[in-house]
């Protein structure tokens, strides 16, 4: 209790109070209360503003009289009972003074924390606090200032605290809308580069498949004409349409190609693998180009790189190859040579090949350009040396997705070194190609598939591979029948039922995407046949090209028992056709540097499929049958190669590549590949030199038959290397 | 300093001189920042450089950069969230001023490492006041001119200030005389700008956003 209320400091000190007297009207208060209600400069009743929230009771003027004194006052009378008592409330052993009061404004319905003081002369009681506020908008709404609060009063700093926490809410709000609208434009834009994308590869793919179908008249009538022609100026001028044509239509491939790659349609094959081999091919493949243009050609693989991984093997072949050739082709004289070496990557072991010349070299200036599509050297020799201006980039772009990456140094007439590393995952062991076959286990997943009592149709145009097909199908027990081209099998077909018919792609004539349309357009027994397309294309347009033509599944060259078996006992399951545990890398034994030479014949067809059935003795007679036929085959070539008849060219070379693999020659597939993309590229110099390692292939092979230790009936030839 | 202050410094240029001018000051300055988190501290050097780079690139001395700032700082304060700490700090200039190291001091334990100038005054009558300033920052003392301006605009008042002393180690002082302008006139028994009156203070910081302003004059 104090015994009198110094009003100009209560004023200062609580700009929100109230002063009452016995009768608790109100006789005086803070300016701040005046801000709130202005009627309290009228003197009004307490009761009549406020009403007390808590405690819950009521102001007792009785109890406030205490001993009977005056009951009623005119405002700021004195009291006329000295030492009234000041309970007020009448709940017992409370004290008034220490309870809190919240004393809310009936009209605003503010409410105030006070504190109740009470003074004995003059008899008052007063009320002291600040405003319960819970806003800082609140202070808008009351029109309050920092003014209307006492330095010590703590409900500001609340405020603004509570002002600061919803500021950082309303700005993380804020940030999280604009991230979230960010997101969504990003997400539209993603969605309208890939729509944009995608229109540009349906637009690159359809418009490149049009302008093929022409380019393939000009080349050809172009090829006619040039036979025809007489005057040496015409031939000139046929001749550089000739040229000018074949580079346009190698570009529409490179556009292809990365037109499938852009769109994720890249062909991503995981194979376990011999990956000393891999490389051994790659660097034996461009051995006669090398040759002939004088270049030394030299491949080092470190000890460490393992043999045995797995991982994304045509694609690595894909990129070595690319750059490789490239070396080649700009390099004059010296060397390229061809350095592997491995260290420990993500996904087991990470490869590095480095392909390093001694060529024309690369500006720096120039060494990002060339990696940007559609970009060729600079150079007086740039077009004649360059492609399509896409390998690099496609290169690129399939060590990125295979999770590698690529690079160069060079510079300017001191040679290039182009890298690129691959990841793979190791192997403990190489994979065996000499696994057993179970004849009866197939056997029984074929009479599941199909009615093997009926024979299997093999239609092909060439000889050695119908034969092989037909024997590897005949060590199976089922009867077959062949047709040598499209018409042929039609007419077979209309005529008897069959279990199956395997139809090679590429013949003359009707082909076999025709074939297939004829037979499954008639009808009859055989509308529903399975009808396995095959070629040594391994490319999914082909694949998509037959499916769509009405081919069951699409079985890609070289043919094992294994693939074999796999689609023709699932034909309508188009993921069996390319099984990575059946997929075949081209594989032979040694290393680049003590490349062992093959002297015995078997030893030359060790991809044979032929030898799974463990017996050599077919394999042997089919590459006797071919070396035969390999003379009038290579005159052949060398008819159509003096009359520049590179469409010829070319389909002889498709066609040996398939008998190559069938036979399992891999060093003549090598050969005949390079020979027809050298046709392909109108070649004559190239293809050429090609021809002369297949007449020195040959002759080494017959060489190998008349060596004392020659063996035609050795069982497990490819055990031993 | 606060991110607000250099974000601030850097709409005042982009408002009032393009996107070109604030990018250059950026670059004069060797700012790596291009904008500024609001409640990050930054060191003051960062500050002091973005304002030295805008004199040079506006070709003004930097006093005029400093003032012009402090002006348009009051308006930018206005349209962040911030904007009711400042409006409770008075509804009249002399109130605003009177309670600005009162503001200071409740907004101190959220803005933990605010290290604010003091503000007080003396000789307060109706239509003057002396504002004493004291900064552990040593120049900053033109923007504070253009505070008292921003905020007569925001309050609706012409202001003129002057400085009456500037001794090294001692506040700075300055005469501030105002006068309530006629449209920011409210009816009696309400003091000016305040209540209601907020369109007149949105409108205020509209002028200040635009480059012009209310009625102040320079001394």
């Amino acid at each position: 209790m104090i015994h009198q209320f110094d009003d100009a400091l209560v004023t200062r000190l609580f700009p929100f109070h109230m002063v009452l007297d016995s009768e608790l009207r109100i006789v005086s208060h803070g300016d701040s209360l005046a801000k709130i209600d202005p009627s309290v400069r009228e003197h009004p009743m307490f009761g009549d503003l406020f009403a007390i929230h808590t405690p819950r009771v009521d102001l007792n003027l009785e109890v406030f009289q205490g001993d009977g004194a005056v009951a009623s006052q005119a405002p700021g009378d004195t009291p006329a009972t000295e030492g009234a008592a000041y309970a007020l409330w009448a709940v017992e052993g409370a004290s008034p003074t220490s309870a809190t009061y919240v004393l809310e404004h009936k009209q605003s319905s503010l409410q105030f924390r006070m504190q109740m003081l009470v003074s004995q002369s003059p008899q008052r009681i007063a009320f002291v606090g600040s405003p319960l506020l819970t806003s800082p908008n609140q202070l808008d709404r009351y029109d309050l200032t920092l003014s209307d609060f006492a330095p010590f009063d703590f409900v500001l700093d609340y405020l603004v605290a509570l002002r600061l926490k919803d500021s950082l809410i309303e700005e993380k709000t804020q940030l999280a809308n604009e991230l979230e609208q960010a997101n969504r434009d990003l997400e539209k834009q993603v969605k309208a580069r890939q729509a944009a994308d995608e229109s540009k590869d349906l637009f690159l793919t359809s418009m490149s498949h049009e302008i093929r179908t022409p380019m393939n008249a000009i080349t050809g009538l172009t090829s006619l004409l040039l036979q025809m022609e007489q005057a040496a100026d015409r031939r000139q001028h046929l001749s550089t349409i000739d040229v000018a044509a074949n580079a346009l239509r190698s570009l529409i491939d490179g556009i292809l190609e990365f037109s499938a790659i852009e769109s994720g349609a890249l062909e991503r094959t995981q194979a376990d693998f011999d990956l000393h081999d891999v490389i051994t091919q790659a660097v034996r493949l461009f051995r006669p180009t090398a040759d002939a243009k004088g270049i030394e050609l030299r491949g080092t693989v470190d000890d460490e790189v393992p043999r045995a991984v797995r991982g994304e093997v045509d694609l690595f072949n894909r990129v070595i190859i690319n750059l490789t050739e490239n070396a080649i082709k700009f390099t004059d004289s010296g060397s390229v040579e061809i350095t592997v070496t491995a260290k420990p990557g993500p996904r087991g072991v990470l490869v590095r090949v480095e392909v390093e010349d001694t060529g024309v070299g690369i500006d720096p200036a120039d060494h990002t350009r060339i990696f940007e599509r559609f970009t060729q050297l600079r150079g007086a020799d740039a077009v004649e040396r360059s492609g399509s201006g896409l390998g690099l980039e496609i290169s690129r772009k399939i060590c990125e997705t295979c999770g590698g990456s690529l690079g160069l140094e060079s510079t300017l007439e001191q040679g290039s070194l182009f890298w690129f590393e691959f990841p793979f995952e190791t192997r403990d062991e190489v994979p065996s190609k000499n696994v057993k076959p179970d004849r009866s286990e197939w056997t029984e997943k074929l009479s599941e598939a199909f009615d093997t009592t009926l024979p299997i149709l093999v239609v092909d145009d060439n000889e050695i591979n119908r034969s092989m097909v037909m024997d590897m199908i005949a060590w199976l027990g089922i009867e077959t029948e062949s047709a040598k081209d499209g018409e042929t099998a039609i007419a077979m077909v209309s005529e008897r039922e069959f279990g199956a018919i395997l139809m090679d792609i590429r013949m003359p004539g009707m082909d076999g995407y025709q074939a297939t349309r004829v037979i499954r357009e008639r009808g009859g027994d055989n509308a529903e046949t399975p009808i396995i397309g095959l070629s040594a294309n391994a490319f999914s347009k082909d694949r998509e090209a037959g499916l769509a033509a009405g081919m069951s599944n699409y079985l890609a060259k070289p043919i094992t028992m294994a693939t074999l078996v796999n689609v023709l006992g699932d034909p309508f399951n188009h993921g069996s056709a390319l099984n990575p545990e059946n997929a075949s890398p081209a594989a032979s034994a040694g290393t680049l540097e003590s490349e062992p030479s093959a002297t015995e014949p078997i030893d030359f067809i060790a991809s044979s499929p032929l030898l799974e059935t463990g017996d050599s003795s077919r394999a042997i007679e089919f590459l006797q049958d071919f070396l035969a036929a390999a003379p009038a085959t290579i005159a052949r070539f060398r008819t159509s190669l003096d009359k520049e008849d590179f469409e010829e060219v070319s389909r002889q070379a498709h066609s040996l590549r398939g008998s190559s693999l069938f036979l399992g020659i891999d060093p003549l597939n090598d050969l005949t590949q390079q020979l027809e993309e050298n046709a392909q590229r109108r070649d004559a110099k190239d293809a050429a030199s090609v021809l002369v390692q297949i007449e020195e292939l040959v002759a080494e092979i017959l060489a190998s038959f008349r060596t004392p230790t020659a063996s035609t009936t050795k069982e497990d030839p490819r055990g031993s290397r | 300093m606060y991110g607000m202050i250099n974000q601030a410094i850097l709409e005042y240029l982009d408002e009032n001189f393009g996107p070109d001018a604030s990018d250059a000051v950026l670059t004069r300055a060797a700012c790596e920042e291009k904008q500024f988190a609001a409640l990050t501290q930054y060191a003051d050097e960062v500050s002091y450089a973005l304002i030295g780079a805008a004199a040079e690139v506006l070709d003004q001395p930097a006093a005029d950069v400093l003032e012009n700032v402090g002006e348009y700082w009051v308006g930018f304060a206005l349209r962040s969230p911030h904007a009711d700490l400042l409006r409770m700090a008075g509804r009249t200039l002399s109130e605003v001023l009177q309670n600005l190291d009162h503001l200071h001091t409740r907004i101190g334990p959220s803005f933990k490492q605010m290290e604010p100038p003091s503000f007080w005054c003396d000789d307060v009558t109706e239509n003057t006041l002396v504002l004493n300033y004291a900064s552990e920052r040593a120049g900053l003392g033109p923007m504070v001119a253009g505070l008292v301006r921003g905020l007569g605009n925001m309050l609706g008042y012409s202001t003129r200030t002057e400085p009456v002393a500037n001794e090294p180690g001692k506040p700075m002082k300055f005469l501030v005389q105002f006068t309530a302008n006629e449209e920011a006139q409210t009816s009696p028994g309400q003091s000016p700008a305040s209540g209601e009156n907020s369109g007149s203070r949105v409108k205020s910081a509209e002028a200040l956003r635009t480059g012009g302003s209310g009625k102040h004059i320079r001394s």
